[in-house]
């Protein structure tokens, strides 16, 4: 039986994803710990601020306790030839006491929506409690110990890279970030924003209804953050990577009353960390007690959380040949969206599209912003469709999308809420290019333009609302759109409970006849038994089967039918025939 | 009362929607209660049931009926009602999730069932 090797890494010190929690043992280990590391080339160390300081005021790096010499581990590292990533944190880590800031400066417990102090349960059942970032104070405490590690990393020569972190969790299927707070802190500096609005003429004099209020919260909290990530930037400068999010399995507030009575579910983890990569963001399983980290989560985490994953995420644009041939999480199509909006997906929602995709593509689709969007990046991507909405369109995202379209890209357009100049540009792009559009009426005015391998799918979703709100209607809309782009696709027909996303990666010399090789990863995180049927295409082909646990296979031409037992997993890997 | 005969009823008070009582969570020691699995959330009290929570309720004397409901179906003799204050007084009372149910029975709200109650009596009688 073929089996992917599985990396040991579920304990204190390392609790996952490539992390090394220095705190956690002597320094006297941490060469023989590091030693154990095995498979990677990167280690990500999250820097613990309050572990070199207590008050905000005074620093330990190296001084006292030996387990701050950061320099020390960082040499280590450098020895067994692992590049160093140290995470600093702009928001509360739910990981470490207190979030993570200086014992002294712990006054303002930051809150819920509905005043709860927000407190999590980290993998050892630990209760931490989070203190706001509003607290000015804090603040202030955070950016003089940005520029005493500065201080430190020059003084000492380290040569790491540092990348501001993010740290959130999935709330009903949207990224929610620790920062997010509604404690007194908060609304005291939000009454200041508002004040300084209103001194800008931005808020009138029949002051603010709720949804404004809601949208000026968040502007006021992405504001606070930008503030934390460039205070860090300014002081890190030589050695600043960027930013990066995480989001925390089992990060939910709810989260620490049902690890009160063990209620920790495999099928919930596993969706968390699916919607996470959905969204480019990438999961951290430190939360979860270790001895949930075993089955088929163990399973799950070793292909979609690997260590070729993290060297992805922290490494995407610069990668060497020889990750080609490393799996890959692949999307068939995305979608792009404005993550500040209030309503960013609300469009999206009311076209059918995503129900759709949660349907015909489940977890195959995936959600991007349009500030980390550039065309030239997409154009050696995975993606088979890009989506975007009318109404997020500008000049420049728009002329990008096109560009991509005449690099034989397919891109669907929503025209819904798109503005006259955007119409306009689309209509010069027509002539200009002197294309066939191709006239449809079905529920809705739809054009097709067809350009080498690229199609262009231009359609209006304000006329799907109008004609049937039914998501039945909307959704054999779609089906019919797809069928009639041409698109390969498996047809899954999977039990409630089964769970599975694709992988691919580029062939070797030896597989030359497939353009590339495509992955299936199916779990079965329920308790009960389960049945999957996979109907492919001829332009797969299918290969092996690896990594098989609790399940069973029987295959027909063109066909396999999956039989799980409770949590069962496997992986079927199809060689795509170049067309 | 035993802590074991308890319902736990995570409750929360939503300020925007005029000050209405919203079921977040109900436990007891033996386990979570299902809200997606409930028949009564199915039938009778369906409009109860959005977002994974339970509510609105207008004012105190439903959300403690509607948790009596819940303790019975859960055969469980009481409630322990906390709201925001009990939880924040017993997550800062304590350091571990095995700790923090003591605290949330000593913090919380306890009622028993009166129901629950007359009916343990006349099973003593029976038996």
């Amino acid at each position: 039986m073929l089996t992917t090797p599985v990396i040991k890494d579920d304990d204190l010190v390392f609790p996952g994803e490539g992390w090394f929690l220095y705190w956690k043992t002597s320094a006297s280990l941490w060469q023989t710990k590091l030693e154990e590391l095995s498979g990677t080339t990167k280690v990500i160390i999250p820097i613990n601020w309050s572990f070199h300081s207590d008050t905000g005021d005074r620093f330990d790096f190296a001084n006292e306790k030996p387990e701050t010499d950061l320099k020390k581990l960082s040499e280590i590292c450098k020895q067994l030839g692992k590049e160093v990533i140290f995470l600093l944190p702009v928001s509360p880590m739910p990981f470490l006491p207190n979030g993570g800031i200086p014992f002294i400066l712990s006054r303002n417990h930051a809150k819920n929506e509905n005043g709860v102090v927000k407190a999590y349960a980290d993998g050892e059942g630990n209760i931490n409690q989070l203190y706001s970032f509003y607290d000015p104070r804090i603040f202030t405490a955070f950016t003089l110990f940005c520029n005493k590690l500065a201080e430190y990393f020059s003084t000492s020569g380290i040569d790491g890279g540092v990348w501001a972190t993010e740290c959130g969790h999935m709330n009903n299927g949207e990224y929610s970030s620790y920062l997010e707070d509604h404690s007194r802190a908060f609304d005291n500096g939000f009454s200041r924003f508002v004040q300084a609005k209103k001194e800008e003429g931005v808020i009138g004099s029949d002051g603010i209804h709720a949804d404004m209020e809601l949208s000026l919260k968040k502007e006021y909290q992405l504001m606070i953050r930008d503030l934390y990530v460039q205070g860090a930037e300014k002081e890190l400068e030589t050695y600043w990577q960027g930013f990066k999010r995480y989001g925390f399995l089992l990060g939910n507030s709810n989260e620490v009353f049902l690890r009160t009575i063990d209620h920790l579910s495999d099928i919930e983890i596993m969706d968390e960390a699916l919607d996470l990569l959905g969204s480019g963001i990438y999961p951290s399983s430190i939360l979860l007690p270790s001895r949930r980290k075993k089955g088929v989560f163990k399973s799950f985490q070793n292909k979609f959380l690997s260590r070729e994953s993290v060297e992805h995420f922290f490494n995407d644009k610069t990668l060497t040949t020889s990750h080609d041939y490393f799996f890959k999480q692949s999307f068939s199509v995305k979608v792009f969206y404005h993550e500040n909006s209030q309503d960013k997906k609300k469009y999206l929602e009311e076209s059918g599209f995503i129900g759709f995709c949660e349907n015909f593509f489940a977890w195959d689709h995936c959600f991007a912003s349009y500030k980390d969007f550039e065309w030239e990046d997409e154009l050696d991507s995975e993606h088979q469709f890009y989506y975007f909405s009318g109404n997020d369109l500008d000049m420049k995202t728009l002329s990008s999308a096109l560009r991509m379209f005449m690099n034989g890209i397919n891109i669907i357009i929503d025209k819904r809420g798109m503005n006259d100049g955007i119409r306009r540009r689309l209509e010069s792009f027509y002539l200009e290019n002197e294309l066939e559009i191709e006239k449809i009426r079905y529920l809705t005015q739809i054009e097709t333009i067809s350009m080498g391998e690229g199609r262009l799918f231009i359609y209006d979703s304000e006329e799907l609302l109008n004609i049937d709100t039914k998501e039945e209607k909307k959704h054999q809309f779609w089906s019919k759109v797809f069928n009639s782009l041409d698109f390969d696709y498996c047809e899954i027909d999977a039990e409630s409970g089964i769970r599975y996303a694709w992988h691919e990666r580029n062939v070797g010399p030896s597989e030359l006849k497939f353009d590339k090789v495509r992955r299936l990863n199916i779990f079965n995180p329920s308790s009960y038994k389960r049945k999957i049927k996979i109907k492919y295409p001829a332009s797969l082909v299918f290969q092996k089967i690896i990594d098989e646990q609790s399940v069973e296979m029987s295959n027909t031409t063109h066909e396999i039918e999956l039989n799980f037992m409770p949590k069962g997993s496997v992986s079927l890997d199809f060689g795509v025939i170049s067309q | 009362m035993n802590i074991e005969k308890v319902l736990f009823v995570i409750y929360s008070i939503e300020n925007k929607s005029g000050m209405n009582r919203f079921i977040d969570l109900a436990y007891s020691l033996k386990g979570l209660v299902q809200f997606d699995e409930l028949q009564l959330l199915k039938d009778e009290y369906a409009q109860f049931y959005k977002n994974d929570r339970i509510g609105p309720f207008d004012t105190e004397e439903e959300l403690i009926r509607f948790s009596y409901l819940l303790s019975e179906k859960s055969r469980m003799e009481a409630v322990c009602l906390c709201g925001s204050e009990a939880i924040n007084t017993a997550l800062t009372k304590v350091s571990k999730v095995s700790d923090l149910n003591e605290a949330l029975f000593e913090v919380g709200e306890i009622l028993e069932n009166p129901e629950e109650k007359k009916r343990g009596l006349f099973s003593g009688l029976l038996n």
